[in-house]
């Protein structure tokens, strides 16, 4: 946690000038964590710069104690977006695979269990168990159920 | 084999009543419905004597719209089939499947139909037993059923592989002690246009860790040979359609075989030219060769290392890619090459359309009756 301004304490102009400053880092970090590095800097270079100087004249802290204060907010916001980038690379991960298992396995017509080549009606069996299986996959996940390839596979 | 013209796309044929026939007589078809040709089984129920027995490419044709008169036969607006081909020049040719897939419907349906006009159904029920890829999906299975409702009264849609396997297999035979059951150990390589798919067969249908399928088969070999062809002859107005034909005439995958050079007559600026595409096309098969022996080498390495001698010996391929030249023994010398003990590879060949329509008419014989989807509407 910062130093900080503690917004209870502040007069409101300067709550609402470190409010805009948090943001304003925040969006600054997401951006260059997005790879969109021009526009991060635009806020750095363009934005924070005016923003801090009237914060730092209005928080009533020492040059030294408000330096500290927002070295202390860049690293806090860049520790949670550098968070929040491994969990979304986490996510993208685990839909990705799971996209792939069901691109390798899109349903396919096959059974789940050992049947006797000579016992055909067994084999029609349990032919029937994985179409009803599949047929609850897709009334119960319907997201995956819209991949699925329109066109009749036959021969 | 009968030419097959559509005579219900002239309205002549009604589409299936609703209500159950009268009769209880059963007609039971067998239905390898290929993306380049569609073989068709059939007998009547409680009998072994064979009625149909017919291949039909997949195939229709509509009639351009400046036909003169009396050029196609009785001024058929469509055609299937042999007949489809054999006017090809005036008629929009459709294939209703393709890469394993059926990708128009209503083409898909005026097939069955004429297909239908090839069985001695009278007022009989008839029952059909289609084989699907392996790697069909669940909405694939519910156009499927779509396509020939109206066509048969009740059908079952069982994975092309299992239907193989069935077929091939001779059970007058099982007391032979010298016959080799292929089904007792054994993989099934199935090469199709859309997917290759390989699979176990030991005793046991194949189960989801038993198979192994991969997108590419005929239809991805064509591209490869395309490609080439157009890399080199850049101003060829080559086609997939043509390409197929090409492949379907030269394909090969042994040196050997290789020095018999692929000559095809191309259109170049067009000109015909005699050119040498035995690269492009070896290419492609190589490529097909090279995929199915690494699927093969994934299957053996989960079978049972007890069985994987008797295994081996028994690799059977399929499909169309069957019939490229020399694949069977390439595919056996690279198993070898990859330290397999007496690999044997054997190729069904020309006739592995009757196997996959065999096995669907002894599935139609062996179902049980509640078994049956019936087909309303």
């Amino acid at each position: 946690m910062p130093v900080a301004p503690c917004t209870s304490v502040l007069p409101d102009r300067t709550t609402e000038l470190w409010s805009t400053i948090e943001r304003s880092v925040a969006e600054a970090c997401l951006l260059r964590a997005e790879g969109r590095a021009p526009e991060a800097i635009t806020i750095v270079q363009q934005t924070l710069p005016a923003l801090i100087a009237e914060w730092s004249r209005r928080s009533g802290m020492s040059s030294e104690h408000c330096q500290r204060t927002l070295r202390e907010l860049f690293a806090r916001v860049q520790q949670q977006v550098s968070t929040a980038t491994i969990c979304k690379r986490l996510v993208l991960q685990s839909i990705a695979s799971g996209d792939a298992a069901q691109e390798t396995t899109p349903e396919r017509f096959q059974i789940q269990r050992r049947v006797p080549l000579h016992d055909i009606p067994a084999m029609l069996d349990a032919l029937d168990e994985g179409e009803r299986t599949a047929q609850f996959r897709r009334q119960n996940f319907p997201s995956r159920a819209v991949r699925f390839s329109p066109a009749m596979a036959l021969g | 084999m009968k030419a097959n013209s559509s005579k219900h796309a002239a309205g002549n044929t009604a589409v299936l009543e609703n209500a159950q026939p009268q009769t209880t007589d059963t007609l039971l078809v067998g239905l390898d419905w290929g993306t380049n040709i569609s073989s068709v089984l059939a007998s009547l129920r409680g009998t072994n004597e064979t009625l149909t027995k017919e291949l039909i490419p997949t195939v229709v044709g509509y009639a351009n719209d400046d036909v003169l008169p009396g050029v196609l036969p009785g001024d058929a607006k469509i055609l299937v089939g042999r007949m489809a081909l054999k006017h090809k020049s005036n008629l929009k040719l459709v294939r209703p499947l393709q890469g394993g897939v059926i990708h128009d419907t209503e083409a898909a349906k005026t097939f069955a139909l004429n297909l239908r006009d090839l069985l001695p159904t009278g007022s009989r029920e008839v029952r059909a037993v289609i084989g699907m890829p392996a790697s069909s999906d669940l909405v694939a299975r519910e156009n499927a059923r779509n396509a020939v409702r109206g066509v048969f009264h009740k059908v079952l849609f069982v994975p092309e592989p299992f239907l193989a396997a069935l077929g091939v297999r001779n059970e007058t035979q099982l007391n032979d002690p010298d016959y080799q059951d292929p089904v007792l150990n054994s993989i099934y390589i199935d090469i199709g246009a859309g997917s290759t798919d390989v699979c176990l067969v030991q005793g046991h249908y194949p189960t989801v860790d038993d198979q192994l399928s991969v997108p590419f088969a005929g239809d991805a070999i064509d591209q490869i040979i395309l490609d080439r062809i157009l890399a080199e002859y850049p101003e060829s107005g080559l086609t997939l359609a043509r390409v197929r034909e090409i492949k379907e005439r030269h394909s090969w995958v042994l040196a050997e075989d290789g020095t018999t050079r692929a000559i095809a007559t191309i259109m170049v600026g067009g000109k015909p030219r005699k050119l040498d595409v035995t690269a492009q096309v070896g290419a492609g098969c190589e490529a097909l060769l090279q995929k199915t022996f690494e699927m093969t080498r994934e299957l053996v390495g989960r079978a049972n290392p007890d069985t994987v001698a008797e295994l081996l010996r028994n690799v059977i391929v399929t499909g169309g890619g069957s019939l490229i030249k020399g694949f069977g023994v390439a595919l056996q010398a690279k198993l070898i090459e990859e330290g397999f003990e007496s690999p044997q590879v054997r190729v069904l060949g020309d006739n592995y359309k009757d196997y996959v329509a065999a096995g669907a008419l002894k599935v139609a014989r062996m179902a049980r009756e509640n078994q049956w989807q019936t087909l309303l509407g």
